[in-house]
């Protein structure tokens, strides 16, 4: 086979690659963990506001509080509920469009590191092929592959 | 009155037996959706030698018009196939390195005493490289500039990976699990219609590859006794191959071969998991 004319592949520049990876799955892991919390959060006030809606109706509160409410009480207490579910409801509607921000950020982040996997990958054979013979890269080789086999997308 | 409940036990306890090949089926396909089960048949080869659309078309959907080819595999695919009388979950490793390949492998190999056998990709150096920057620097850079070089370069990395492999394989075995079979399969044979009984040769354990040099020193040191070991051509998906300014041409000889390879694939892996 004819000898290659070629620039080799650096220690620096695989570690840099792995390096980017590296960040990249952290941050998606972290968005994804986010987009967890949130997602319980809507349901923690989804439940909330139904709570709310069952306690206006006027025998839920006779029977499990023993009192008599008056109309007139009634009226304001139910006014107040209502601005409280409204305001919770904003809440949710707000949180959602934030989850759905993250998500478009962990798709984007995604592609970015399908990318660098792929291009590893294969900057991984060059560096193996180009140092086959170079003691020191045993190390280097298995750290990459160690360092690689950590890398996930959340 | 009372021999009615006997009868009909066991009337249906023998429907069920008869029906026993389609009540596995639907059990592992359960198991598949549900990502639970344990791998039967793990596929394993470096990226974009195929593996994907090679189980996609033994599983079926590839044959559906809207199917499209895949990208690049991130996560573990799994599939409930059918071969054979009986269905078997089988897992395809994603070729790239990551903690979701490195993760199914250990599951197929480390966890637990179901895997049966082991099916190798490979494609006779033809592996087209997906990613542009890449593709550039191993041309421009790297003097990669000719399919020859090319092919080359593939077989090389093919090595690297399939001596991981075996490493797997033998420290499977060396933990008491006790996987039956081996298959090399060499795909993309659609791109070199004439040089198939080289490429079979080069894998195959009669020759001395350095590739049969490897698969020998683990066949000895498992017992050649202890694994079945086979090499199957194949034609996943039919395209024309480019690198740089050189073109290869799809010419496998019409759809009745493609169909002839796929019979006899599958009827070895049925064969082998019986
Ligand atoms: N000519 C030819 N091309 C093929 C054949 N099989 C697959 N290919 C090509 O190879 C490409 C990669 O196939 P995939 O199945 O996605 O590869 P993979 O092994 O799953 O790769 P990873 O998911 O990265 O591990 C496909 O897009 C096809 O164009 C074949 O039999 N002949
Ligand atoms: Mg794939």
């Amino acid at each position: 086979m004819e000898t290659l004319n070629r620039n080799h592949i650096s220690y620096q520049e695989m570690d840099g690659l792995i390096r980017l990876a590296e960040e990249v799955s952290v941050n998606i892991e972290i968005l994804k963990n986010k987009v967890r919390s949130k997602q319980v959060q809507v349901a923690l006030y989804l439940a909330s506001i139904i709570i709310v809606l069952i306690s206006m109706l006027p025998n839920v509160i006779e029977r499990n509080f023993y009192i008599h409410i008056s109309n007139e009480t009634f009226g304001v207490i139910s006014k107040l509920l209502m601005v409280l579910s409204g305001a919770i409801f904003a809440q949710i509607i707000f949180t959602i469009m934030e989850i759905s921000k993250n998500k478009l950020t962990i798709e984007r982040e995604e592609k970015v590191l399908q990318k660098l996997l792929n291009m590893i990958e294969g900057y991984k054979d060059l560096y193996i092929e180009n140092e086959y013979e170079n003691e020191s890269s045993v190390l280097s080789k298995a750290l990459f592959e160690m360092r690689l086999s950590r890398i996930n997308f959340g | 009155m009372t021999a009615m409940p006997w009868s009909l036990l066991i009337r249906s306890s023998f429907t069920a037996y008869q029906k026993r090949h389609l009540l596995q089926h639907l059990w592992k396909n359960l198991l598949t959706f549900s990502d639970l089960g344990k791998t039967n048949i793990v596929v394993l080869g470096r990226p974009a030698v195929g593996k994907s659309v090679l189980t996609s078309k033994l599983y079926g959907e590839a044959n559906d018009f809207s199917w499209e080819l895949p990208d690049t595999s991130s996560q573990v695919e799994s599939r409930a196939i059918q071969l054979g009388e009986w269905t078997n979950l089988v897992r395809v490793i994603p070729g790239q390195t990551s903690a979701e390949s490195d993760i199914g492998i250990d599951e197929a190999f480390n966890k637990h005493k179901e895997l049966q056998g082991v099916m190798f990709v490979v494609d006779w150096g033809f592996t087209g490289v997906r990613d542009n920057t890449l593709k550039e620097s191993m041309i421009k850079n790297q003097g990669i500039d000719t399919l020859e070089k090319l092919r080359q370069h593939n077989l090389k990395s093919e090595l690297a990976y399939f001596r991981r492999v075996c490493d797997k394989i033998r420290e499977a075995y060396s933990n008491g699990r006790k996987i039956k079979w081996m298959l090399i399969v060499v795909n993309k044979v659609d791109l070199f219609p004439e040089s198939v009984e080289n490429a079979m040769n080069y894998y195959s354990s009669n020759s001395d590859s350095p590739f049969a040099e490897t698969l020998n020193e683990t066949l000895k040191s498992i017992g050649e006794l202890n694994i079945k070991c086979s090499i199957m051509p194949i034609s996943a998906w039919q395209s024309d191959f480019y690198w740089n300014n050189d073109t290869v041409k799809t010419n496998l000889g019409g759809t009745d071969i493609e169909r002839e390879l796929f019979r006899e694939l599958i009827t070895k892996i049925s064969e082998f998991s019986k």
